[in-house]
């Protein structure tokens, strides 16, 4: 019976595992930023740079802090799904939500809502208190938060952590090689180092 | 005789004698030509009582009404038939039928229509055999059609050139009447530019779509069972050259992760086996290319499975090269069931004895994990 | 298969098949005894055994339930949750374990122990239905 490639999705997901935080900068550090900037605050980068992993990875510290996080994606079509929302009906489903002071909103993928609608729903949280935390590819004007720009040598932290103790089937010039190749997008970066570690295992496991 | 274009075509029941392509091109230009002319002619009517508002002429009777409705009447059916013809394109004989007798019904039904109990997870194949085949039991559905991005550029070149007529229209009557709007003149020349480009890239996706010729796969049985052999055969219409043509026999896995506000889906073929090919030979439009093929399914082939975000298919892929077109690929969807070599393990003596020893069990528990 | 936790205070939680096989053909029996241990019964909200399938790979988890049972004190003798007991259920025909290029499809009985206070906590036992065999994917 085969076991699961650690580069599978379950694994990689924000929620199973943590973001890794660069030299000076940590949960709490982020915390006091947001908190000094009245619970404001932007994280931008590119895709795979592990913005909704790091989004994850604060949800516990915010909840200590006694925010009540209200979460949700924006995508095209709103996904059908609870968590996500439609860009045009993002602000009135957001203002139908009981928003005060220790509300915290998350939206991620701010930059598909339009400017006219993002303005309203900036007015929105001022009138009402509410922390804004969002996440863009680009920087949208509220207070900076992070910069998400992971390094080989991140990427190289990540998947040590993924494998299994004692599991060479990986490389480190298997990882240098595939952020090289995906332009260093940590979340392609995963997803063929997948590739490489399933024929690898496969083909053990045939011969063995 | 045959190779000329014939300027009388003889229909037999549903079947037409003559060339598809040219079919479809002239009727796609005469739609648009209609949508054309009725857009330009009533915007100068429209635009003629907005400059010179003439209140007797607009009295109910024979006179603008009725040219407004005429007018009407020609972008309605130029419109809605340039839409028609492009929903069509691609389609086959029988589909044209039921779209025809309204194939939203036929659609609702197949919808609803669940999957074989027995085997959960496997795609229902009602409609792979809803569709009776000429030489086989079975006619298969392609598997995409060019439908929704053909309608598509219909729809954004309807759209834009209605629009293009009416600027052109006032932009005209401004110049005609020595107070010529000098901003939307300059404005117009791209913006006609790209409607005559529209118009263009559409005849074109047409011209590409149908004159390639349709192709069609019939097979003698389904669902498919791993460790079966079936026949299969396949016809290429069209009036082409063709380099090569061949059918193939493919497994594909397909997955979807979400992420955020990503959305990322990874096809990789994981089995082919060619059945068939054939190369340099001419195709005519009075009679399509035919031939027939063995499709054996593996013994220990993975059985077809759809879940919401992931799915492994099966599909018969034509793939052909032919003189003066891009090189084209076909897929039709199959249903694949487990088969005998998959569905039972082998029990080695070893486990046999081994049943009537003590149990093996795991013991442990994960502290607060969630599966 | 999991590591039998340090802390004692920790709830046991055991899962077995009936038979050493763990190789199923489609249309065979399952038959599996369960039970949970070092935990008080009073603190046991419910219990709930079931027999899945699931996929794992570089797409979203998909889950399929087979077979699937709910126990609260209230359907056990003296309330008491823990004492062993048995599932048996027919595997259905589909879908088969599969371990492909970008998905796998595995298969598990899956024991889930929910605590008035400590939350919940979880037990997998995997098992192969039917014998499609590994592919080997090209080396990238």
């Amino acid at each position: 019976m085969l076991n699961s490639n650690p580069f599978a999705t379950r694994f990689i997901r924000p929620g199973a595992i943590d973001y890794l935080f660069p030299a000076g900068q940590s949960i709490d550090s982020l915390l006091a930023v947001l908190r000094d900037n009245h619970w404001w605050g932007e994280i931008i980068g590119p895709h795979g740079s592990g913005k909704s992993t790091l989004v994850t990875t604060l949800l516990p510290a915010l909840h200590a802090a006694g925010r009540q996080v209200i979460r949700y994606v924006i995508t095209p079509d709103g996904a059908g799904r609870p968590e996500c929302l439609a860009p045009l009906g993002a602000y009135a489903q957001l203002a139908d939500h009981p928003l005060d002071p220790s509300t915290q909103l998350i939206l991620d993928g701010y930059e598909r809502i339009s400017w006219w609608w993002r303005r309203r729903i900036q007015v929105l949280c001022r009138k009402r208190g509410t922390g804004l935390l969002v996440t863009a590819h680009q920087p949208l004007g509220l207070p900076p938060l992070v910069v998400a720009e992971p390094t080989e040598q991140i990427a190289q932290q990540v998947v040590q952590r993924l494998l299994p103790s004692g599991d060479t089937s990986i490389t480190p010039a298997d990882i240098s090689a595939a952020f090289a190749r995906t332009d260093g997008n940590l979340r392609e970066t995963l997803f063929a180092l997948f590739d490489v570690y399933q024929s690898r295992r496969a083909i053990e496991d045939s011969l063995g | 005789m045959a190779r000329l274009f014939r300027f009388l075509e003889k229909k037999r029941g549903q079947r037409r004698t003559g060339s598809n392509l040219m079919g479809s091109v002239g009727e796609a230009i005469f739609c648009g030509a209609l949508f054309l002319l009725g857009m330009l002619a009533l915007t100068a009517l429209v635009a003629a009582q907005v400059v010179r508002y003439d209140p007797q002429s607009l009295a109910i009777g024979l006179g603008w009404w009725l040219v407004f409705l005429v007018l009407s009447s020609f972008v309605v059916i130029g419109g809605v038939g340039l839409i028609r013809t492009a929903l069509r394109v691609g389609a086959s004989a029988e589909r044209r039928g039921a779209m025809a007798r309204q194939a939203s019904e036929l659609d609702i039904v197949h919808e609803a229509v669940p999957r074989p109990k027995n085997y959960p997870t496997v795609p229902p194949f009602d409609g792979l055999t809803n569709s009776p085949g000429v030489e086989l039991a079975y006619r298969l559905p392609p598997s995409s059609t060019p439908g929704w991005r053909l309608l598509a550029t219909t729809l954004f070149t309807l759209a834009w050139n209605g629009v293009a007529c009416v600027l052109a229209v006032w932009t005209v009557q401004g110049h005609l009447a020595r107070q010529p709007d000098w901003f939307l003149t300059i404005f117009l020349f791209p913006f006609l530019a790209i409607g005559v480009w529209s118009i263009r890239y559409l005849l074109l996706q047409i011209w590409l779509h149908t004159g390639m010729g349709m192709t069609t796969v019939e097979i003698s049985d389904c669902p498919l069972v791993p460790g079966q052999s079936y026949q299969v055969a396949i016809a290429q219409h069209g009036h082409i050259s063709v380099k090569s043509l061949e059918l193939w026999l493919v497994c594909e896995e397909e997955a979807t992760y979400r992420q955020g506000t990503d959305i990322r889906t990874e096809v990789r073929r994981v089995f082919e086996q060619q059945l068939w090919s054939h190369r340099d030979f001419r195709i005519e439009p009075i009679e399509p290319f035919q031939a027939s093929a063995a499709l054996p399914i593996p013994a220990t082939a993975m059985h077809s499975f759809h879940s919401a975000h992931n799915s492994v298919n099966w599909q018969l892929v034509v793939r052909g090269e032919v003189s003066h077109w891009p090189p084209f690929e076909r897929g039709f969807s199959i249903v694949v069931y487990p088969g005998e070599a998959t569905l039972r393990v082998e029990v080695s003596a070893n486990v046999a004895r081994n049943a009537l020893r003590p149990q093996h069990s795991v013991t442990g528990a994960t502290t607060g994990a969630t599966a | 298969m999991s590591d039998r936790p340090a802390d004692s205070a920790e709830p046991l939680l055991s899962i077995c098949l009936v038979g050493s096989k763990r190789s199923f053909s489609a249309g065979d029996e399952l038959v599996c005894e369960y039970q949970v241990d070092a935990v008080d019964p009073a603190d046991i909200q419910a219990v709930e055994v079931s027999v899945v399938w699931y996929t794992e790979g570089k797409g979203e988890e998909d889950l399929g339930v087979h077979y699937f049972e709910r126990r609260l004190p209230a359907d056990a003798e003296d309330g008491d949750l823990r004492p062993m007991r048995r599932l048996r259920t027919r595997l259905p025909n589909s879908p088969l374990s599969y371990s492909g290029a970008i998905l796998a499809i595995r298969w598990c009985v899956r024991l889930r122990l929910f605590l008035r206070r400590r939350g919940d906590f979880v037990m997998e036992y995997p098992f192969t239905l039917g014998a499609v065999p590994i592919r080997v994917p090209a080396v990238a």
